[in-house]
């Protein structure tokens, strides 16, 4: 056969949730990769779950194969996490209570099941030339990693956190053939946990917008004082209640002029105390999400769970300063090589940060400058996606022809 | 054929489920409808009591839905030997008899490190002599098998692990107070970062010392 007529070699990226409402970093970069490969000629199918909601794990899209994105899409049916073993096991976990690898695994069991998915791969493995899987923290991850390590691809997007240190997944980062990191602290951390497989730092693609419009966002929002961006998750975990009591400081301590906004899916909770300093817009379309990173006097990420943190560079991209929690490996380790951010470790410096945005707004836009270039340098998605490309070639996944 | 697999599964430590795994891949490629039943929740689609007076039941009903069974033994499977002697032998009894409701049976039996109570004695002889193919990982364990359980060695076939687990690593490894006058903001460019975080430092620090009350030149406790 003519060289031309081979046909594109098939890869399967399988992430827990997918879709374009679906809100979550590793979902995101999982769904970005996955077009744009498919657009550089890669016969790209997604295997996910039929869920759209991380907490219940409810189906809510309907079961079977479609083609969108230039991809084809299935879906299974989720088995409904066993609750009382998930929270009763997790809250062990989370105490630092030592837990046998049978226990990790019952709880692991009783997150969520997708067993039709599991079958399906095991019964198609073959027709892939490689299967990623992300992120770490995911049953699908966990037992799909077991039907073709020799061709699977783990982009863990790990955290330094209590989970990560589980044999369960520190075993899981040494079976797979390879691993994508998606920034430096991150793989330095795999390589205190577990002995590791070939591996790349592939980083994480962004998006570039090619215009923004703020007047817009503040008008259609009716958004009249300056204000600082929260855009995420509104949990413990991602920061948020320590975000508050910073922004609190600040405002009480030192008359902050500015508000807070927050975007992102699910409701908030917002101490009385500064609720009238508090807006939240709930989840906001992608036009309106990278306007509002633009309107913003600087963008906060508190979050010390992040392996990549894209809103880091949404941010910045927008020419929007940042102040970012040093607690965070990976993001303070950004906004040390960009020289684009501002770091803090407690809320005393936190408040100053802000003080210095609502006080020297042009100073530090241009540290927002710095970021931008830093970002435009190491994460357009061309530059991602041909380290992604190139891992999988010498994985044995020929690319396709172009 | 239709054939029943009955195994731990993943995601389980179990080097049975990762061999378990091996062999639907192998049944499915030779073109077999399997269906999994684990012991525990997994990624099986169907998980159940595969122990015991309910194992043997459970077992039994399924007899002629499938063509075939094939039990990959590990954890939670056939034996309990946490109960009494006589209870155990019971259950033998009924699982032998579950089995042979069966048209064909096979059984990994690994290397038995993973076998509930070792599958010697009078237990294992019961179920193994009820079992048409035995298979174990190497030479010794079939000794070691026949020795434990008086099931004779040319019954016992020799079936190494497949290379795919073998490659696999099976462990985890190794293992309200007065606001401070604070000082103005001195940087003026940006290209001095780190002047610029620690005059961010040194403000929230004289900020916090005003907050707790501690004398200028004494540092807070962190």
């Amino acid at each position: 056969m003519p060289e031309r007529e081979r046909t594109a070699p098939r890869i399967a990226f399988v992430p827990p949730r997918y879709g374009d409402e679906v809100v979550g970093g590793s979902e995101a970069v999982m769904r970005e990769a996955a077009m744009g490969l498919a657009e550089r000629g890669w016969d790209v199918e997604v295997l996910t779950t039929c869920a759209w909601d991380h907490y219940t794990w409810r189906n809510h899209y309907p079961p079977g194969t479609t083609r969108v994105d230039g991809l084809t899409l299935r879906r299974f049916p989720v088995e409904p996490p066993a609750i009382e073993q998930r929270d009763a096991l997790g809250r062990r976990i989370l105490l630092g209570l030592p837990m046998s690898y049978d226990d990790q695994c019952r709880w692991i069991n009783a997150t969520l099941r997708v067993p039709d998915l599991f079958q399906y791969l095991l019964a198609h493995a073959g027709e892939y030339r490689a299967v990623v899987l992300s992120p770490y923290l995911s049953w699908l991850t966990v037992a799909c990693l077991e039907i073709a390590p020799e061709r699977t691809i783990l982009m863990p997007c790990l955290h330094d956190e209590v989970y990560s240190h589980l044999d369960l997944f520190r075993s899981a980062l040494s079976k797979p053939a390879g691993v994508w990191f998606l920034s430096e602290p991150e793989h330095e951390l795999a390589h205190r946990l577990a002995d590791l497989p070939e591996h790349v730092v592939t980083g994480a693609g962004v998006s570039i917008p090619t215009a923004y419009d703020p007047d817009r966002f503040r008008k259609r929002y009716g958004l009249e004082r300056p204000f600082v961006l929260f855009a995420g998750r509104r949990e413990p975990g991602k920061g948020w209640d320590r975000l508050l009591e910073g922004f609190e400081l600040a405002v009480e301590r030192h008359s902050l002029p500015l508000d807070l906004v927050s975007i992102g899916a699910a409701e908030p909770i917002i101490p009385p105390s500064i609720a009238g300093r508090v807006r939240d817009l709930g989840f906001v379309e992608e036009a309106d999400r990278n306007d509002a990173f633009a309107a913003a006097e600087a963008y906060l990420q508190p979050s010390s769970n992040e392996s990549f943190s894209r809103t880091l560079m949404e941010a910045w991209l927008a020419g929007t300063p940042v102040i970012a929690s040093g607690q965070g490996e990976v993001v303070r380790w950004h906004c040390e090589r960009a020289r684009g951010g501002l770091v803090y470790q407690d809320d005393f410096e936190l408040a100053q940060c802000l003080l210095l945005v609502a006080e020297r707004p042009a100073l530090v836009r241009e540290l927002a400058a710095n970021g931008r270039a830093y970002v435009i340098d190491n994460y357009p998605w061309s530059r991602v996606l041909d380290r992604m490309e190139r891992s999988l070639i010498e994985l044995g996944a020929d690319g396709p022809l172009r | 054929m239709r054939i029943l697999v009955a195994a731990p599964y993943p995601p389980a430590p179990d080097e049975a489920a990762m061999e378990a795994v091996r062999a639907v891949q192998r049944l499915v490629g030779e073109g077999n409808e399997v269906v999994v039943v684990s012991p525990l929740p997994s990624a099986a689609p169907r998980h159940g009591p595969l122990a015991g007076l309910r194992g043997a039941l459970a077992l039994a009903a399924q007899a002629r839905r499938f063509d075939a069974l094939h039990l990959q033994v590990g954890r939670h499977m056939l034996f309990r030997p946490e109960v009494a002697q006589f209870r155990r032998i019971l259950d033998s009894a009924a699982l032998a008899l579950a089995l042979r409701r069966w048209r064909h049976t096979s059984a990994d039996l690994g290397d038995l490190s993973e076998v509930p109570g070792g599958g010697g004695g009078l237990s294992g002889r019961i179920v193994w002599g009820s079992i048409k193919e035995l298979s174990v990982w190497s030479d010794p364990v079939r000794s070691r098998l026949s020795t434990l359980a008086g099931v004779p060695a040319s019954r016992i076939r020799v079936s190494p692990r497949s290379d795919a687990r073998a490659e696999t690593p099976s462990h985890p490894p190794r293992p309200p107070a007065p606001v401070p006058e604070l000082p103005p903001w001195n940087v003026t460019s940006p290209g001095d970062w780190e002047g610029l975080m620690t005059q961010v430092r040194s403000r929230a620090v004289l900020d916090r010392a005003a907050l707790e009350g501690i004398p200028p030149g004494q540092s807070p406790p962190n």
